[in-house]
């Protein structure tokens, strides 16, 4: 136990803490992890927290502050990262394919041939590999029983148990986000998808983006602390479906998972120092599987794990989950995964083109002024009708910021309402009055530290505004993610009319208005081309993985046959992004 | 026919309107000095306030920067080459790993349009590379981008190499780039942070002033 005392007061805690120890490792060792944004560098300001030392109080950034003495925090329920609103969508295949799969076996002894191989019954085809701990629990159970069970990955024995009571066998599927973990818990016996677990991902909390954590692997113990924290999510996860389901995690005998290039690296517990500077190498870019045990996970002691392949670069295995999820198609599609980072891709099942564009955090709220995550008090939707303002907000609070969606809907109405113009500047009041005439919204337009900014609501003295330089933000992120669909449309050599869709996955893909976001630029305009979103695409990809041995084949054909091209290397990418920043 | 049409011009990005305006002062025999520092300058300094204040944006500014340029390519050939304003030569490049090229070009627009002479040595540019460029251009200033947090590192490398080839004291460093900040500016020893294109520009002319 530490020497200070740090007296949570809003939460009535007491945490102790060792001198220099800084405030934010406090907070989430007491069950408050604070949203990091930066990585705990003190430049993003979100750890912003109040405390009170010698009865005098003041406002600290958590992840710079260390501990010399006694102290109380006022944490508010904003300062605590919250929940999110985290896509997970199951799915159900009729007929089971995957790899592993049981049998009940039942040994009559009056049976046997002279001289013979017990071992023999168990066995599948000569090519059954039974390791010696599994070789005696089975002579240990023959002694007992008649009647066993045998668990099987492919050939190989698994497990083997004496059959009593029902023994049923379950798979879970993991989509690894940067943000969010979910996880898809599979009943093989009887094809039921048993759960959907997710929460935040634990790494969070030593920073919001892959860059910050991948410089976060560098410090000392760095990695396996990231790597410690990514293993905690997932048992965390477990736990709860073993709290739900009553103690299933042992029979869970395997376990599949996506995630961008990062999330493998530090699932693996390898390196990811590589992935931050160009030329972004990969320790590897294979599929790697192996023993669950390894890597502590809490499932069956024999189980096996195994991570999707990565496609080059920041293109993961969530983007080959993604394209797999789309089937073993000769139909050509470009598809745009849209998360903490951007993943591009065109092509069909035999040969797909990828990149990743650099979109920024502005999509996801972060770098906006008034910008939050998809969480309570975000403002969600936005219109203009009849010179007044109409607001959604997530929870149906008091609005405290704008969360991805909203802020495509504002700059897309702010647009149409020419408040702002072609080049993305802002009008303000006297401009746009002698332009289009005086409106009551025009009263909309401030300035705030010398920057213009347009008023969206004002509730309980929060103003919430959105301002020239999120505006610039916006169109960097939609020149970026449109420049790299057209450069892969040019490298494809594919004509326009031979794309039948473009795809959207990722959750920010189900929230958007897709129309307003064709509106402003952020999805390509391609005529008549629909455009369709199918929400966690990662997630579903690497569902079907665990339940169809014949997705398997596609991954591996889909790794074989893709191309990665590196946006930032190509001249006409950089002429692209410029020509694409306006607005129509 | 004026410099303030020629500002205007460089304003609005328009060439065509830069060319003509000069073209016809030229032939109307006005200094060609004059039209570059009253004129195009002029227009590229609102050019740069406006880019500050987001009011014009990244394409504009490299419209302007262009406007401007061919306005300078016009009257270039009437002016002794040791009478051509420059306040300083530049080095500017990203550092190694480090692949963004348009933030760092823009800055090298803006100390262009202010009177320096820039020597653009392009992206992922190692510490060797920066420490030759400012030995053989005689550079008095070193300005570099990173736009990566796992690239900034790397500039603490540029200076220590700076520092290593004796140039320390005959070269300010200015730093820029998303992650960069005035505080890791002050940690690797660096002369200069700046937020922006413009404010590089403008507090780049006090530093060596």
């Amino acid at each position: 136990m530490g020497k200070y005392e740090i007296f949570f007061k809003n939460q009535n805690k007491i945490v102790y803490a060792e001198k220099g120890e800084l405030l934010s490792n406090i907070c989430e060792r007491g069950g408050y992890p604070l949203d990091l944004v930066c990585g705990g560098k003190g430049t993003c300001g979100k750890c912003k927290v109040i405390i009170e030392k010698n009865n005098k109080k003041s406002e600290v950034l958590a992840c710079m502050e260390e501990v010399q003495e006694d102290l109380s925090l006022y944490l508010t329920k904003d300062d605590i990262k919250k929940d999110s609103q985290i896509l997970s969508n199951g799915l159900k295949l009729d007929q089971y394919n995957g790899s592993i799969h049981k049998r009940e076996i039942t040994i009559e002894k009056n049976n046997l041939r002279h001289c013979g191989n017990l071992i023999d019954t168990i066995k599948i085809d000569d090519n059954t590999k039974i390791s010696l701990e599994n070789i005696k629990k089975f002579s240990e159970l023959i002694g007992k029983s008649k009647e066993i069970v045998v668990v099987y990955e492919n050939e190989e024995v698994l497990d083997l148990t004496e059959k009593k009571y029902s023994q049923d066998i379950y798979g879970a599927a993991v989509d690894i986000g940067t943000t969010s973990v979910v996880i898809f818990l599979y009943n093989i016996t009887n094809l039921k998808l048993m759960g959907v677990y997710s929460t935040i991902n634990k790494q969070t909390s030593l920073g919001a983006d892959v860059i910050s954590r991948i410089l976060y692997a560098g410090n000392e113990k760095g990695l396996q602390q990231l790597h410690g924290k990514i293993i905690e999510t997932i048992n965390d996860l477990i736990g709860e479906a073993d709290k739900e389901l009553g103690e299933i995690s042992d029979q869970i005998y395997k376990i599949v998972l996506c995630g961008n290039s990062t999330m493998q690296h530090l699932f693996l517990n390898l390196n990811p120092e590589n992935l931050g500077t160009s030329p972004f190498v990969s320790v590897t870019q294979d599929l790697v599987s192996g023993k669950a045990a390894d890597l502590n996970i809490n499932i069956n002691k024999n189980a096996k794990f195994e991570f999707l392949p990565l496609l080059g670069g920041f293109v993961g295995a969530d983007t080959i989950s993604v394209l797999a999820s789309l089937g073993n198609t000769e139909k050509n599609r470009l598809v745009i995964d849209l998360g903490t980072n951007g993943e591009l891709a065109i092509g069909n099942s035999n040969q797909y083109l990828v990149a990743s564009t650099a979109c920024g955090p502005a999509l996801e709220g972060a770098g906006i002024s008034c910008g939050m995550r998809g969480t309570k008090g975000a403002i969600e939707r936005f219109k203009i009708k009849d010179d007044e303002i109409n607001i959604e907000i997530i929870g149906d609070e008091n609005p405290i910021g704008i969360c991805g969606s909203g802020i495509v809907d504002i700059i897309s109405e702010l647009r149409d309402y020419n408040f702002i113009d072609k080049t993305g500047k802002l009008l303000d009041k006297e401009e746009y009055i002698a332009k289009y005439g005086r409106i009551k919204l025009a009263d909309n337009v401030f300035e705030i530290d010398g920057i213009k900014s347009f008023m969206i609501s004002k509730a309980k003295d929060k103003m919430v505004y959105i301002n020239q330089k999120d505006i610039r933000q916006i169109q960097l992120a939609k020149s970026a993610i449109v420049a790299g669909c057209k450069i892969l449309i040019k490298e494809s050599g594919l004509k326009e009319e031979e794309i039948s869709e473009i795809v959207l996955a990722g959750a920010f893909g189900n929230y958007i208005n897709i129309k307003k976001a064709v509106n402003i630029g952020l999805l390509p305009n391609i005529d008549a081309l629909p455009i369709r979103s199918i929400g966690n695409g990662a997630g579903i990809g690497v569902q079907k993985y665990l339940l169809d041995k014949n997705t398997r084949k596609l991954v591996d054909k889909i790794k074989e046959n893709s191309k990665h091209i590196e946006l930032s290397m190509n001249s006409e990418f950089q002429n692209e992004y410029i020509s694409n920043m306006h607005f129509e | 026919m004026s410099l303030e049409k020629i500002s205007e011009g460089v304003l609005k990005g328009n060439v065509n309107l830069v060319l003509e305006e000069v073209e016809l002062l030229v032939e109307k025999g006005e200094e060609p000095l004059k039209i570059i520092n009253e004129g195009l300058m002029v227009g590229m300094n609102t050019v740069g306030e406006k880019f500050k204040k987001g009011e014009m944006f990244v394409p504009e500014v490299l419209m302007s920067a262009k406007a401007m340029k061919s306005g300078i390519e016009l009257v270039k050939p009437l002016i002794n080459d040791e009478d051509m304003p420059s306040i300083g030569t530049v080095v500017i490049g990203t550092v190694k790993g480090d692949l963004h090229d348009i933030g760092k070009n823009l800055v090298g627009m803006m100390m262009e349009s202010s009177g320096f002479k820039v020597i653009n040595i392009g992206v992922d540019a190692s510490p060797d590379k920066f420490v030759e460029a400012v030995k053989e251009n005689n550079a008095t200033i070193l300005a570099m981008s990173a736009m990566l947090t796992t690239t900034m590192t790397q500039m603490k490398k540029v200076v220590e190499a700076i520092k290593e080839a004796g140039l320390k004291d005959n070269v300010k460093i200015m730093i820029g780039g998303a992650p960069v900040t005035e505080k890791f500016a002050e940690e690797i020893e660096a002369d200069l942070y700046t937020v922006d294109a413009s404010s590089a520009a403008e507090k780049g002319k006090k530093l060596i002033a």
